[in-house]
């Protein structure tokens, strides 16, 4: 059985920008852990699901010293295999993007021996008083 | 010789800790310099592979996936399943079949139907008995002739064909897509205290500092360019301190990201759970279709066929939100799937029926100047049939590697003219499919027709085949 993980880590993200996660529509569970930790406050730990992330794009507002933290999982069950896509990106204030986005495919298929795909992502700000 | 052998495994005994611990030494060697972060991580989780290996995986794969997939799935005639056909057609419109003209296909829902409409623009050609028809000392000149006549459109054929998709029948997942995927989260839940572990090691002010301590000096490079994500860089692009605090955080992540993983892992190898896929591949099956072709006189004598196909697949994804009273749920899927019925359902048993006629128009043709004229009378065939096919032996041990059997029954009518004719017969077929290994199986096989003549032996009601299949590309083991 072979799961595949994936570790994607933007720091430095400039103040004001937007974090943007979305999978597409498929025969697999989607789900999320997340945890959210601005410079104010300490982590707030959610879940997401298929209607915070397939039905819509899951966005998150980056600020200095903020960090957040997202365990997606894409746990297939349909029989067949199949292909589903995670795009996760940084778009700054002014909408352009932050560094590259995150595109990737994944393909499984239930009961198969990749029965389960997952992604563990960080979008982090600047240091608080770090000047980045 | 024996004292030396002896004395050789005394020492391997006495030795194996620390040999072992010397494994775990060598486990814990902090990941080298020139890999990425992301790739680091994946080392620490016990993921990363070099690229050697993954050349060699590749390379297997490749081999693996080519041609059919194991020989007794090849005389399986038991499963059909509609929609990956819909889905080729959609994904290569046109180019779905080999074959000589143009070929349309749309695919739509219906209501509870997904449907298929194709056209498809055949390259016309003579009828054959009509050339061979023709004084043998004109039939060159006259055949170029009559070609020069055909148009495009002289040989054309309408599709539609029908799934239903709805009342739990078919294997489309989007009735159950919502209950499937809920249930599935609920298997493979994970504590929220290892989740919180698993946030708290991959440790915030390092994250915080990731950007800030890479190497400025070096972003000119390629492999440091600035527009790379944290994780697309090698550790070496960062300061010498600082990629030793990472390589620790990607450590100190990667174990409560493993604890995950097991226990992921283990809902994920659940019997209830594997039963699942086949649960919705057991779902019924109806479906449909009705093809015209359209030909000029020159071409042949216009078709209408239709085929029908209904299939059971014994307890299914409905059955089971039918006895969980409506609503799936991973406790009732846990206690309804029991030993008894998993095994039930890795036998794959399949009852299926299918009515499939054939109407074809008369066809009157004279042509003087050729000195040849057909005359064919209408022809009506319809084919019913029944049949059984089912597995022996254990899923898990042996998965489609498995002894199958397949039992057939059809009786076909034929009618010229609204007059029943001669060729009217039942017929029987049980088939035996043994595999002897991953590229070969033998298939034993009984044919009875009420029409001897259509056992091609004259002197018997039951003939008997018995052949060997054998695939050259070897499957991968399981």
């Amino acid at each position: 059985m072979s799961v595949e993980h994936r570790l994607v880590i933007w720091s430095g993200v400039p103040s004001g920008s937007t974090f943007h996660l979305r999978v597409t529509r498929g025969d697999y569970a989607v789900t999320a852990s997340v945890s959210m930790q601005t410079a104010t406050s300490g982590p707030t730990i959610f879940e997401l699901g298929p209607a915070e992330l397939v039905d819509q794009e899951f966005t998150a507002p980056i600020e200095t010293g903020t960090v957040l933290k997202v365990e997606l999982r894409l746990t297939y069950i349909f029989p067949k295999e199949t292909t589903g896509t995670v795009n996760a990106r940084v778009t700054q204030a002014d909408g352009s993007e932050f560094q590259n986005a995150f595109t990737c495919d994944y393909t499984g298929a239930l009961g198969s021996d990749s029965p389960e795909d997952r992604v563990l992502i960080v979008a982090a700000g600047g240091e608080p008083g770090g000047g980045a | 010789v024996r004292n030396t052998t002896l004395a050789a495994v005394l020492l391997a005994l006495l030795t194996f800790p620390a040999a072992a611990g010397a494994q775990e030494d060598e486990e814990r060697t902090p990941c080298a310099a020139t890999l990425t972060v992301g790739e680091c991580f994946r080392y620490e989780i016990g993921e990363f592979a070099t690229d050697e290996e993954v050349e060699k995986v590749d390379e297997e794969t490749t081999k693996a996936t080519t041609g059919a997939q194991t020989a007794s799935e090849a005389v399986s005639t038991a499963v059909r399943d509609f929609l990956p056909r819909v889905g080729a057609a959609l994904i290569l419109p046109g180019v779905d079949e080999d074959r000589t003209g143009l070929a349309l296909r749309l695919n739509r829902y219906l209501g509870p139907l997904s449907a298929q409409i194709g056209l498809d623009l055949n390259k016309p050609a003579l009828y054959a008995p009509l050339v061979d028809s023709i004084p043998e000392s004109i039939r060159a000149a006259s055949k170029e002739r009559l070609e020069g006549d055909l148009e495009d459109q002289d040989d054309v054929t309408f599709t539609l064909a029908l799934n239903l998709e709805a009342w739990g029948f078919g294997r489309n997942l989007g009735q159950y897509r919502t209950e499937v995927s809920d249930l599935v989260t609920e298997l493979v839940e994970v504590p929220d205290s290892l989740t919180q572990r698993l946030f708290a090691e991959l440790s915030t002010t390092v994250l915080l500092r990731a950007d800030a301590a890479r190497l400025r000096e070096r972003q000119s490079e390629p492999e440091c360019a600035r527009n790379l994500r944290v994780d697309e860089l090698p550790l070496s692009c960062f300061r010498a301190t600082f990629a030793d605090s990472l390589r620790e955080v990607l450590r100190n992540t990667a174990i409560p990201y493993q604890e995950i993983a097991r226990i992921r892992t283990r809902g994920l190898r659940a019997p209830a759970f594997a039963a699942l896929a086949q649960l919705l591949n057991n779902q019924r099956q109806l479906n449909g279709s009705i093809k015209y072709r359209h030909r000029d006189d020159l071409v042949g004598a216009n078709e209408l066929t239709f085929n029908g196909r209904l299939e059971f697949g014994g307890y299914s994804l409905h059955s089971l939100r039918k006895d969980c009273g409506g609503t799936l749920t991973a406790s009732c899927l846990v206690s309804t799937m029991t030993e008894a019925r998993i095994r039930r359902l890795s036998e794959g048993g399949r009852w299926w029926l299918s009515a499939d006629g054939t109407w074809r128009d008369e066809h009157e043709l004279a042509l003087t100047t050729d000195s040849v004229a057909i005359q064919e009378p209408e022809t009506f065939e319809l084919k019913l049939q029944g049949g059984y096919g089912r597995y022996f032996g254990s899923l898990r041990e042996e998965g489609t590697r498995r002894p199958r059997i397949d039992v057939e029954v059809g009786y076909v009518l034929q009618r010229e003219d609204d007059v029943r004719v001669r060729n009217d017969r039942a017929t029987a077929t049980l088939s035996y499919t043994h595999p002897f290994s991953s590229t070969s199986a033998g298939v034993f096989g009984v044919r009875w027709a009420s029409e001897p003549e259509f056992l091609g032996d004259v002197d018997r009601n039951i003939s008997a085949t018995l052949g060997l299949t054998y695939k050259l590309v070897k499957d991968d083991e399981k």
